[in-house]
């Protein structure tokens, strides 16, 4: 039994907005396609953003960065590769040194996935932060339309506690290590020029293959059928994967989106979409699904503790 | 379901919004700007409409970077 609350949830973009058919009018035929009108850059660093994401939970949660027992910082955009960016994190907002701190290096899976990982945590702390830190516009090619048009830097802070409201009822992961060539950036300069590479086409084909499937086997392992799924929360990766995979779920589940005015925002993408539905999450039975980097694809189904 | 080197020039045509009189049998990606990978996975959407979800069983697709070789590896397969 995994018994858990989300406490507060802070997200933080990019201090500049980029508005694609003012400001990139080359990439404005992308929007239809992208469902992405305006995307965030900053010229910090990661790391900046999720102290400010961390100090605004902190904020809310007023003591939390004296009694924080973990802390799970999702990240690929470290600008050090030793100490993590946890540790940064942690001195900066001026956590208690008795806190856990650690980086999982994954992107889009990274905060399904860094739930599941604090919520089995919850046997030994009260209190967990997942921290969701990226900045992808700084990887990506400028002349790439397929990238720029897409990618937001942003942060987002999630608190999770031991207190009863939601229920993990069951998850599915995928991780295909083959498929690392098509989704890729490197420490080194003369491979792709040590810019983010993206299969594109490959990568959605991968999440017509893998994704709808995991969701489906995981509701049905639960004895449930998809129609009585309240709310999917995917990645918000572009449109044209939305509108493939809500297809595929159909009409009688809400498949919520925040991508026009956001952006994909790597693993911050499914904290900002369910930042604002808290209340509903905690009246409804719903799935998390985070997919991509790996390639990797993992679910959750949630449902509230009362209906135990 | 036949299919002809045409049904594919249109096809080409309208998932990446150009002008049909640009997609001949010969269009390459690099040829036409908007052929990138965005223009590819609309492409894929594309066929996915019109041929039932085809692109699952036929991953060469996601590589096919001219009309020619969307046409041969769709051929076989619907």
């Amino acid at each position: 039994m995994r018994l858990f609350s989300i406490e507060a949830i802070s997200s933080i973009l990019g201090e500049r907005s980029i508005d694609i058919a003012k400001d990139r009018p080359v990439f404005a035929p992308a929007i239809d396609k992208t469902g992405i009108a305006v995307v965030h850059e900053t010229d910090g660093t990661a790391a900046d953003l999720a102290v400010r994401a961390v100090t605004d939970v902190a904020r809310q949660k007023s003591g939390i960065v004296d009694t924080l027992d973990a802390m799970i910082v999702v990240t690929q955009s470290s600008e050090m590769l030793l100490p993590s960016m946890a540790f940064e994190i942690q001195d900066r907002c001026r956590i208690h040194k008795g806190v856990m701190a650690l980086d999982v290096n994954q992107g889009c899976s990274g905060f399904v996935q860094a739930l599941q990982l604090a919520v089995s945590s919850l046997d030994w702390a009260e209190s967990v932060l997942i921290v969701c830190a990226d900045r992808y516009r700084a990887k990506l090619r400028p002349s790439d339309r397929s990238t720029n048009s897409v990618f937001s830097d942003a942060a987002t802070a999630t608190l999770i506690s031991r207190r009863p409201s939601l229920q993990i009822v069951a998850s599915a992961h995928h991780s295909d290590g083959s498929g690392r060539p098509l989704l890729f950036q490197s420490h080194k300069s003369d491979i792709n020029e040590g810019r983010l590479h993206m299969a594109g086409s490959d990568v959605w084909l991968f999440t017509k293959r893998v994704v709808f499937n995991q969701i489906e086997r995981l509701v049905n392992s639960c004895d449930l059928t998809l129609a009585d799924i309240d709310a999917v929360y995917l990645h918000q990766a572009s449109e044209l994967v939305l509108k493939g995979l809500r297809a595929q779920i159909g009409d009688r589940t809400s498949v919520p989106s925040e991508l026009k005015d956001v952006g994909n925002t790597v693993s911050s993408s499914i904290p900002i979409l369910i930042e604002n539905r808290i209340n509903q999450l905690t009246e409804q039975i719903s799935v998390l699904c985070g997919f991509g980097v790996g390639l990797s694809a993992s679910s959750l189904l949630i449902r509230p503790s009362r209906l135990n | 379901m036949k299919i002809s080197i045409t049904d594919i020039c249109s096809l080409v045509a309208r998932a990446l919004e150009v002008d049909s009189s640009i997609i001949t049998a010969e269009t390459k990606a690099s040829e036409v700007e908007l052929w990138d990978s965005l223009g590819q996975i609309s492409i894929l959407s594309e066929i996915d409409k019109m041929f039932d979800g085809v692109t699952e069983r036929c991953p060469a697709l996601a590589s096919a970077n001219s009309v020619r070789e969307i046409f041969d590896a769709l051929y076989d397969a619907v």
